[in-house]
């Protein structure tokens, strides 16, 4: 299994479909709006069994004698009588009236799960997740810059642009299917960037290596074809494996219908995926881009 | 191969063998517990059930909230959970934000306490009463003006006693010189909400604005630790903010459970595929790598489970995520190795170029991810928190096991190279490998 592309040749092309695609995703999520959880925005979800045949409008009848505004009603798949039900910002008397109001009609019911969030708390929350992933892309841009500095500059900035591109494209992945954006997404986003720069580390490391070897810089565009081919069976084989690992949660998640593991699973297969597209066909890509941009500059 | 190989490989098996064991059980002599296995792994809220809750302080008249007034309110809210009976908790202060979480996981073996019905109350405003041994009120509330601890001496003596000084507002002086002209010689209970917190002995008449208690026998630490925590209750009753609940979150004690079992099935079949693959594509260091990998889930879970850890749902699902990126380090030796036999070279220096190569890519590889984890673990909330603390010990994990074990096994191995190209997965035209 030996890899031969030549991956410069075709760049401008990948750079179009990649921008096109992350840029109808965003658009699509903007104009049809982002749904936000109850963790950034606030509000409160209530998750019980109700453990008889129930009509959605009764349930949602009942919130409404707490709230007066209609809640966002959810059945689960798993067969069971099990409902989720999403309000906005109340308070937690209220949250815990609601749930007495459902013992009452509903008197066999289980124990409910309630996730009560004020608006204020979510706002905190969604500013400390915004700051966990800039310090975490400005901490790659640094650590990249001083391991990679025979690299130039150049080199660090397209492997945070990759990375702002695996940010995007999950966001317009987000944007598209209308999976809740929560801190869960946060968590996932922030190993997809520890995932994705990993693989592209790999792939400068074996280009700063083969570098040495050559001198002449019309010989670059090959050395980067080299590298990628070079590593493209370790990249290929180590997104094969962590797949394979979160898949199987990911299958069980789905089977046994666990919200929690759906959460992470999901986005972390797509991730994973896009993160390896990312650092073979963008990274280096751009490097090699923006490097004889910068280079043409200078002489002019 | 030779004979001493073959001893290091029967050991890193037995190795594998009792940490494995080690972690799914633990060690226990003679019924004391050495050594904790996965089962006694702390569970997060999120697997356990139970209730967390958070409040946000919020000052009534423009009076800054400082950190100390956050505490008296930890005490007063550990206080009352004490009344509840409730010793399982964690409270923790934030005084960048003002705000207190309180979690009380679900006992299941003791199911009369309802975590829900637990932190009912916590939040309100402390009362705190001076009484007669009649439980009539003297004092209450603001009469008290505030209790600071202090150890500066009492008597001519000089020595330092640890001691809580209160000051009464101008009612609370007139309150307070009547009650102890009553009471001299008899008990005046301070009590906080119902409880009474401290019955301390009226000397003699006080007619001042302060007055101190000391506390009773112990050595100074205790008299100390003593002092300090009536100061606190007593002060509480006057402290210059609101809590209001900003957070709530319960979770029913089955739901949690499920979903453990089924990321436990998820993880054991895991780790089985990742073997299996690597098995099929390396062949025999396909089989070292099992053996590191189960060592690196078994190390894992032994730190895990002794370092008092809380696993949450996202931490395991971090766990099973980290054992597929863990053979990352394997795969790029291997593949270094392949590359380095493939050019006919004795197998001897075709693995130190390997590693040589290889260590400064996966040590950078994993910096990053490292970083990563880090502000995971430091910047995000409760549940983010427990899945990159996971993800950092995962990490430095398999640095050890990729650049360690990995090493240690398969440098045992090496000699069969020049055996043959199956083992390896080597080009078959290349068989005649020196």
């Amino acid at each position: 299994m030996n890899f031969n592309f030549d991956y410069i040749k075709h760049k401008n092309i990948i750079f179009a479909i990649s921008f096109l695609v992350v840029i109808a995703g965003l658009v699509y999520g903007l104009v049809t709006h982002y749904k936000f959880d109850i963790d950034f925005k606030g509000g409160t979800r209530i998750q019980v069994d109700l453990n008889e045949e129930y009509v959605t409008s009764d349930v949602s009848d009942i919130v409404k004698t707490v709230t007066s505004e209609a809640p966002e009603i959810q059945t689960t798949s798993s067969g069971n009588n099990s409902v989720s039900i999403t309000t906005q910002v109340i308070n937690e008397d209220e949250a815990d009236a609601i749930v007495s109001a459902l013992k009452e009609k509903y008197t066999n019911m289980g124990d409910a799960t309630i996730k009560n969030v004020q608006a204020s708390y979510g706002k905190e929350l969604l500013n400390s997740s915004i700051t966990a992933l800039v310090v975490s892309i400005v901490l790659m841009l640094i650590y990249v810059a001083v391991r990679f500095r025979t690299l130039g500059w150049t080199a660090a900035i397209s492997a945070v642009i990759a990375l702002i591109f695996d940010v995007s494209f999950l966001f317009a992945v987000y944007g598209v299917f209308k999976f809740p954006i929560n801190s869960t997404f946060v968590a996932v986003l922030l190993t997809i960037i520890g995932y994705s720069i990993n693989d592209t580390i790999i792939v400068y490391d074996r280009i700063r290596e083969n570098k040495k070897l050559v001198t002449k810089s019309s010989q670059v565009k090959d050395t980067i074809n080299e590298s990628v081919n070079q590593t493209m069976k370790r990249t290929v084989i180590t997104s094969m494996t962590t797949l394979a690992a979160i898949c199987c949660v990911l299958v069980f998640a789905l089977v046994k219908d666990q919200e929690t593991l759906k959460e992470f699973s999901i986005p972390l297969v797509i991730g994973i995926i896009e993160g390896t597209f990312s650092s073979i066909f963008i990274a280096s890509n751009l490097w090699y881009t923006i490097d004889n941009f910068v280079k043409k500059f200078k002489k002019a | 191969m030779k004979k001493g190989n073959i001893i290091k490989i029967v050991v890193s098996i037995i190795v594998m063998l009792v940490l494995g064991y080690l972690a799914i059980f633990g060690l226990n002599i003679k019924g004391h517990q050495i050594i904790k296995g996965a089962k006694e792994i702390k569970t997060g809220l999120d697997i356990s059930g139970g209730v967390t809750i958070t409040y946000q302080a919020e000052n009534e008249n423009g009076q800054e909230i400082v950190s100390g007034d956050l505490e008296k309110s930890k005490a007063v809210i550990e206080k009352r959970l004490y009344a509840k009976n409730i010793y399982d908790y964690i409270i923790r202060v934030d005084s960048n934000t003002n705000q207190i979480t309180v979690e009380i996981p679900t006992n299941t073996s003791d199911t009369s306490v309802d975590p829900l019905t637990a932190v009912e109350g916590l939040d309100q405003t402390a009362v705190i009463q001076f009484r007669d041994s009649d439980g009539n009120v003297l004092l209450q509330g603001d009469d008290i003006e505030s209790a600071k601890y202090s150890e500066d001496a009492v008597d001519s003596t000089g020595i330092a006693t640890p001691h809580v000084v209160l000051t009464f507002s101008q009612e609370g002086t007139t309150k307070f010189t009547a009650a102890t002209e009553k009471l001299v010689g008899k008990e005046m209970p301070i009590y906080l909400d119902e409880e009474c917190i401290a019955s301390p002995n009226v000397q003699s008449k006080i007619d001042s604005s302060t007055a101190i208690i000391t506390v009773g026998g112990g050595s100074f630490a205790e008299k100390k630790t003593e002092a300090q925590q009536y100061a606190m209750l007593i002060d509480s009753g006057s402290l210059p903010f609101n809590l209001s609940v900003i957070n709530k979150e319960y979770i029913g004690p089955y739901v949690g459970q499920q979903a453990l079992e089924i990321s436990i099935r998820a993880g054991a079949i895991a780790l089985a595929l990742v073997c299996v693959i690597m098995i099929l594509i390396y062949r025999l260091p396909g089989i070292v790598s099992t053996i590191a990998l189960v060592i690196y889930v078994s190390l894992l879970l032994l730190i895990v489970a002794n370092s008092g850890t809380t696993l949450t749902l996202s931490g395991i699902a971090g766990l099973i995520l980290s054992m597929g990126m863990a053979v990352d380090g394997n795969v790029i030796i291997y593949e270094r190795l392949k590359e380095e036999l493939n050019k006919k070279m004795a197998y001897k220096k075709a693995f130190e170029r390997s590693y040589k190569n290889a260590t400064s890519t996966i040590v950078d590889g994993n910096v990053t991810s490292l970083i990563v984890a880090l502000v995971l673990y430091i910047l995000g909330s409760g549940m983010v928190k427990g899945f990159g603390i996971v993800l950092a010990i995962g990490i430095i994990l398999s640095l050890v096991s990729s650049l360690l074990i990995t090493r240690f096994i398969l440098e045992q191995f090496m000699p069969l190279a020049n055996k043959g190209t199956f083992l390896f997965g080597l080009k078959k035209e290349e068989k005649e490998v020196e």
